[in-house]
């Protein structure tokens, strides 16, 4: 066990030892690996940022039933307490007209032009609120009320939320499809490097064999050096990625206040980080692998 | 401690090198491997550090049948061989001690131990106080002798030396054989691959002699200059 620690040891301190003799090529290997990283990174950080939205989206999903202006009090109670009997319900939230005109009002400056109106053109309104988006949930809600004849016209929030989650869908599967292609070209920029690495050491690796090394003492140094570019690369499209977030920060929350929006952009740096970094590892050890078997 | 039974050796499209040939080296042999260039004295040696597989026939080292060995258990075989090559195969980019050290680091042996042991090698060969110097800055002969120290680091039971003395002059061919000779006479057996037997100075000696695809073993000897 001790031996076979002291040979993982040896390996990782070899490793260290060819990428500082040789700095401005790690360097420049982990820039290139770095940079194609940050690209589909970015994209990544950017579905993550509006997974969150939608996240905080769906809590306030809801259905808006405009009442037909005959409904009289008790009909709309019993109508409130059918609702609020179904099950995927969270809140039943009834608005009188009276009030949706103070409401309205009380946004718009110019009141002379609803008090110049003959008469109240809203109508009375319940807000319901969802315990969750999916189809399942709405359906039920959206039939009961369908149904009833009390019901003018029903808005479903929850239309573009399902809209916006197939755009995530097929934004997380255009950026998969990219991030695969950008990893296709890691691995064949950090192979070659391995491969030309093993050609550097093609003495030491005969000799090696020939007093007695194993397959695995040969490999290890150059799997650890394919993974050591991968961990270095990843550090920097980190690195490149908190700065682009940083940078682009206030302007979007610039942008989402002027929706009436608290949404600003985050970077998770545990998740979608930790998730790159062992992408670019994995990556990095992957495309050793594929030289030294291609060598052997 | 080496047996070969009916060993037949030919490289893919060639002729035979040896047919069916069968001999045995003892522990504590100090052996010579003659024969002319191109005749497989090489090969022969590498049939006993497990790094060529014969054609036919069997193999022992210790007992154990090399043709039979899962291929993972071959450089585990060649740890036991303290090998010499002819053209020294040192590590260029590594200084002398690193070279030396290279053996025991295949074993995961480091550290102080490795330390110890590398240094002990070095002044076996008489270049303890050149531990730091780059091999290019040796000469022919402390090359040869690095690499003896190479060899020997990690204490194996059998030293194969191809043409240890190829391209030395006769006083350092002369210090390559001793030193080969003291490590035969504290146990260790010694295989030498050598063309010119008039190199060897005044070691008892038995012989391999390779001619025409078949081998004979001669009785010891002594050879006096």
């Amino acid at each position: 066990m001790k031996n076979w620690l002291n040979q993982h040891a040896l390996a990782i301190d070899l490793v260290l030892q060819r990428l500082k003799s040789h700095w401005l090529n790690t360097l420049t290997i982990c820039m290139v690996i770095g940079i194609t990283a940050t690209l589909p990174g970015l994209l990544f950080v950017g579905l993550d940022n509006l997974q969150d939205m939608s996240r905080s989206i769906k809590q306030d999903a809801q259905i808006s039933a405009f009442l037909k202006s005959s409904t009289n009090a008790n009909l709309i109670q019993r109508l409130i307490n059918d609702v609020q009997a179904l099950p995927q319900v969270k809140e039943v939230r009834y608005v009188p007209k009276e009030d949706a005109i103070k409401q309205l009002g009380a946004q718009f400056l110019q009141k002379d032009l609803l008090v110049d109106l003959p008469q109240n053109p809203l109508p009375d309104a319940l807000f319901i609120t969802l315990t969750d988006t999916q189809p399942a949930s709405v359906k039920p809600v959206q039939d009961l009320l369908q149904k009833r004849g009390e019901v003018e016209e029903l808005v479903i929030d929850s239309v573009w939320i399902e809209r916006l989650h197939s755009m995530l869908v097929l934004g997380k599967r255009i950026a998969i499809i990219f991030a695969s292609l950008l990893g296709i070209a890691m691995i064949t920029v950090i192979s070659n490097t391995v491969r030309m690495q093993v050609l550097t050491h093609e003495a030491e690796i005969e000799v090696s064999r020939l007093i007695g090394a194993t397959h695995s003492f040969i490999r290890r140094p150059f799997l650890y050096m394919g993974g050591a570019y991968g961990l270095g690369g990843g550090l920097i499209a980190i690195v490149l990625l908190f700065m682009i977030v940083w940078n682009l920060r206030q302007p979007v929350q610039l942008l989402a206040n002027n929706y009436q929006s608290n949404f600003h952009l985050v970077f998770h740096l545990f998740n979608v980080g930790g998730l790159m970094l062992l992408t670019t590892i994995a990556i990095g050890w992957i495309a050793a692998f594929i030289a030294l078997t291609q060598k052997r | 401690m080496i047996v070969f039974n009916n060993v037949s050796m030919r490289y893919p499209n060639s002729a035979h090198l040896f047919r069916q040939v069968s001999f045995s080296i003892d522990k504590g042999d100090f052996v010579l491997v003659t024969g002319h260039s191109g005749a497989g004295k090489s090969t022969l040696l590498k049939l006993m550090a497990g790094i060529e597989l014969p054609s036919s026939g069997h193999i022992l080292i210790n007992q154990q049948d090399i043709s039979q060995l899962h291929p993972n258990a071959v450089p585990y075989l060649r740890r036991r061989f303290g090998l010499v090559f002819q053209d020294h195969k040192l590590l260029y980019d590594r200084n002398s001690f690193d070279n030396v050290a290279l053996p025991l680091s295949i074993q995961g042996i480091t550290g102080e131990e490795a330390a110890r042991r590398v240094r002990a090698a070095l002044d076996k060969v008489g270049l303890l106080n050149k531990e730091k110097a780059m091999p290019i800055t040796l000469s022919g002969g402390e090359q040869q002798r690095l690499a003896i120290a190479r060899a020997v680091v990690s204490r194996p039971s059998i030293v194969i030396a191809d043409e240890p003395t190829g391209g030395l002059d006769q006083a350092a061919s002369l210090e390559i054989m001793q030193l080969l000779k003291a490590f035969n006479d504290v146990g260790v057996t010694v295989v030498i691959a050598m063309h010119d037997v008039s190199q060897v100075s005044t070691i008892a000696y038995r012989t391999l002699h390779i001619d025409q695809q078949t081998i004979s073993a001669m009785p010891a000897q002594t050879a006096m200059l």
